[in-house]
């Protein structure tokens, strides 16, 4: 059998609830990963994207002009780059929104030109 | 006082309610979920965070995407929803079971049903059922109750927090935390292993450099009004080492050391509980020892995904709908062989206990230890009726089993099934995959 590699990183895949224990290892060329334990396609790109350029969801509340409920939850609709996500929580604590909102109403489109939206995901009335 | 005449009365409407609800109505049951909350959708409305929904509706959702959903669902299926209403009792009358309902728009309500699903969910184990010893001072919360204020009435519960318990809960507060500017300085675990699904510890705790502090103990609370500090000592051998105590400093702390199922109404009807899940015992049926009464979610034991609960749920409904169905038709109960289910090995519990002879059976356990790889076996008297290797087994990660109808038919009469889970030794797998070879 062909000697594998050394582990440089074991993770935690977060994709699902599965939560596999992923090990990266270095690739055949220099910079490149072989990712290992993975039940899933989802778990190689994770790996890979931690590797290099880590994102996350990021959810939130944000104050509403509502009688009955005081703040409205949103969530980005992908995955954004972490160093963004301080930014967009202060710019999100600074809002109101006024109601009626629908569950997927987009609250703030295309942040920072990564093409993540900002998306409402709680209907309220009033 | 008004009267009300339904088919079938669901119990809370959460996640487990609402789909049983759904369920229900679905099949023509003239059906109503009662909560006492004035929205509906349980704790889900208070979890924004994301991944809730990948096995029962295949996709990421927030806790309030996953919440509408289920109740558009319950509310298209025509169950009606009656909120702001407390159930005080539940009476078995037989064939008719009569439920107290209070509120504060209509006073007291009998609602007479064929049929009832329990659907109260959990609440939280609080600092009182610790014994935790110190002052009696104010930012000591439970980690659903800081949860509930920031989310919902979005009040920051504090400043500096220490997070007693790695639940899931309270990973997902010390993100939630940390997202607002409050600095979690830690996180305390009596056990030796987390008791929060690995992927939250990682994207909870390690994004945010939260230490998690395993066979650790919180040992005492102390401040002059609010929260000053909390002592924290290491746990050895299950003994709290106090001569290695430590101060940390903060103003607030929150517990996520576990749920226990809300029964309160149904031990006063008398329905039989399970020593373990601190549940209703229930059959393969999801029913009760008492017929009509059925129980799903986490009334019923607690679950880790929502999903398990949702699917939980419809299966309770299904049978309810047989059962009033059955009534009708003067039937009497089902009188197939009930086949006694026992948990043994390192599971902690099994449910349901029993499975009908001959039909196919789901089944959800706990192991009681952390183990890299073990062996599930289902055998009867020796004869191993099924297996399933798994690996990276933990207390805090459910385990689902589905028994195929086939492998009971022909069990003899007087027949146990007993699940066992074994720890499989490396080297033993090892040699086992070079014999493969």
């Amino acid at each position: 059998m062909e000697k594998e590699n050394k582990v440089i990183r074991d993770m935690v895949c977060i994709m699902c609830p599965a939560s596999c224990h992923l090990e990266v290892r270095e690739g055949a060329e220099k910079g490149e990963y072989d990712i290992h334990g993975n039940q899933c396609p989802g778990g190689k790109k994770y790996a890979l994207n931690e590797m290099c350029a880590p994102k996350r969801i990021v959810t939130a509340v944000v104050s509403s002009d509502s009688k009955c409920i005081a703040c409205i939850p949103v969530k980005t609709d992908q995955s954004l780059p972490m160093e963004l996500i301080e930014p967009l929580l202060q710019e999100l604590y600074q809002m109101k929104i006024s109601v009626p909102v629908r569950s997927g109403d987009i609250l703030i489109k295309n942040y920072k030109n990564t093409g993540v939206d900002i998306v409402i995901t709680r209907s309220v009335e009033k | 006082m008004n009267t009300l005449y339904y088919d079938c009365a669901v119990i809370g409407a959460g996640a487990a309610g609402l789909c049983a609800g759904a369920a229900a109505a679905g099949q023509n049951l003239k059906t109503i979920i009662i909560d006492r909350e004035s929205h509906p959708g349980g704790v889900l409305l208070q979890c924004i965070h994301n991944g809730f929904g990948l096995h029962y509706f295949k996709e990421q959702l927030t806790g309030p995407e996953y919440a509408e959903k289920v109740t558009e669902n319950a509310v298209k299926a025509g169950a009606d929803l009656l909120m702001d209403s407390t159930v005080i009792e539940i009476k078995d009358g037989g064939k008719e079971k009569i439920l107290t309902i209070y509120s504060g728009k209509d006073g007291v309500t009998l609602l007479h049903a064929k049929a009832v699903i329990l659907a109260m969910g959990c609440r939280e184990r609080c600092r009182g059922n610790l014994g935790i010893p110190g002052d009696r001072t104010s930012g000591v919360y439970t980690a659903g109750a800081a949860q509930k204020l920031l989310n919902i009435h979005g009040v920051l519960p504090g400043k500096t927090a220490v997070i007693a318990g790695s639940g899931d809960i309270g990973l997902i507060m010390a993100r939630r935390l940390s997202w607002c500017g409050v600095k979690v300085k830690m996180v305390t675990e009596i056990m030796p292993f987390p008791a929060g699904l690995s992927r939250n510890i990682a994207q909870c705790l390690e994004d945010f450099s939260i230490p998690l502090r395993l066979s650790t103990s919180l040992t005492g609370i102390y401040g002059k009004d609010r929260v000053e500090y909390v002592t924290i000592a290491p746990v050895i051998d299950g003994k709290v080492d106090h001569s290695k105590e430590e101060k940390i400093f903060c103003d607030t702390v929150l517990f996520s050391v576990g749920l226990i199922p809300e029964n309160e109404l149904s031990k006063a009807c008398g329905i039989k509980m399970h020593p373990v899940t601190n549940g209703p015992v229930t059959d393969s049926s999801s029913m009760t020892n008492i017929p009509g009464i059925f129980a799903c979610g986490n009334v019923l034991h607690v679950h880790d995904l929502v999903d398990f609960v949702s699917l939980e749920a419809e299966k309770a409904a299904e049978n309810c709908v047989k059962y009033v169905r059955n009534l009708h038709k003067g039937k009497g109960e089902d009188f197939r062989e009930d086949i006694p289910v026992t948990a043994e090995g390192a599971l902690r519990y099994i449910l349901p206990v029993s499975c009908k002879k001959g039909e196919e059976a789901s089944f959800y356990m706990r192991s009681s230890s952390v183990l890299r790889k073990a062996r599930l076996t289902v055998s009867c008297k020796g004869d191993i009726l099924a297996e399933k290797s798994l690996s990276y087994v933990k207390p805090a990660e459910m385990i689902a089993f589905t028994l195929p109808a086939e492998k009971t038919g022909n069990l003899p009469p007087g027949s146990t099934i007993s699940f066992s889970l074994i720890p499989v030794n490396e080297e033993e797998k090892e040699n086992e995959n070079g014999k493969r070879k």
